[in-house]
């Protein structure tokens, strides 16, 4: 049987990108140093994040009407184009030891595809992965981003899925790089969803998906 | 002796990545478990740790360029 990684779950509830980013760093520090693994769960006030791969025309609008609507743009350390985080997208940050999951990163990346793809299921819809095109698909509308960074093989960064994100903050980008539309589960669904009900479904796809056993 | 530093498998269908950075430079002391350079795929950033302990002697990838798994990118001196 495959070992289980012991995990704590660390809900930050709103919090800004670059305090988050802070603190994802130091717990990968804790989970090199102590062998030690975490899962946060955050939502971030708007801002627009750049990744290493970033095309500059990705960006429809110019710095200053983002600025002017309060959005922050952010350049990071994780794979992937440009993205857009808001309040009512959960934020999934798993800090964990990839050894145990087989030091592949195509796999751990699969792993986190199927999680947003169970907790969908929950719901009776039926998404999908789509080949060369990371992420979650409910036919050619993206529903959840994922992007990682790795360092001594303990993952950082992870997934965004929208729940109840105003889509119309997307038609400042190209998202991911794509000519594509993102939907929403509360689009979905016709009507607002419950964020903590989300949360609990999210750690029991993750926990089943990625073999963590939660500490309380 | 000298100890070729490969980029590793990164997972199947993944087959290249592109030099992103590099942590330590020429002459520098690296260690066991020390990530050494950075490299980018599509949809992730991964810091290629080191094997051995010894003197980064030679950087054979740099900052741009794409390198496949299994390609030399270093040679560290034990």
């Amino acid at each position: 049987m495959k070992e289980e990684l012991a995990c704590s779950i660390k809900d930050l509830g709103l919090i800004d990108y670059q305090e988050a980013w802070q603190l994802q760093q130091e717990l990968v520090k804790e989970a090199i140093r102590y062998e030690t693994n975490f899962v946060i769960l955050c939502e971030h006030p708007k801002v627009l994040t750049i990744g290493r791969l970033a095309d500059g025309s990705n960006l429809k609008v110019d710095e200053e009407a983002i600025n002017g609507q309060g959005i922050s743009l952010i350049k990071i350390d994780r794979g992937g184009d440009i993205t857009l985080h808001a309040p009512g997208q959960l934020i999934v940050y798993p800090i964990l030891h990839l050894s145990p999951l087989g030091k592949n990163l195509k796999s751990y990346l699969n792993k986190l595809e199927q999680v947003v793809i169970d907790l969908l299921m929950g719901f009776d819809i039926v998404a999908t992965r789509l080949p060369g095109k990371t992420g979650v698909w409910l036919g050619s509308r993206k529903i959840a981003s994922i992007g990682i960074g790795v360092r001594k093989w303990v993952s950082y960064h992870g997934i965004g899925i929208n729940i109840n994100t105003d889509l119309s903050l997307f038609e400042m980008i190209r998202p991911c790089g794509l000519d594509v539309k993102m939907t929403s589960l509360a689009e979905i669904q016709k009507a607002r969803i419950d964020m903590d009900d989300i949360k609990k479904r999210v750690i029991s796809s993750l926990t089943r998906n990625l073999n963590l056993s939660i500490k309380d | 002796m000298e100890h070729d530093i490969q980029l590793p498998e990164l997972g199947e269908g993944i087959q290249t990545a592109v030099m992103a950075g590099w942590h330590y430079t020429i002459g520098e002391k690296v260690a066991t478990g020390d990530d050494i350079a950075e490299v980018v795929t599509d949809k992730a950033v991964f810091n290629i740790p080191v094997e051995v302990s010894g003197t980064l002697c030679a950087i054979r990838a740099h900052e741009g360029e794409e390198v496949k798994v299994g390609e030399v990118i270093a040679v560290v001196k034990t």
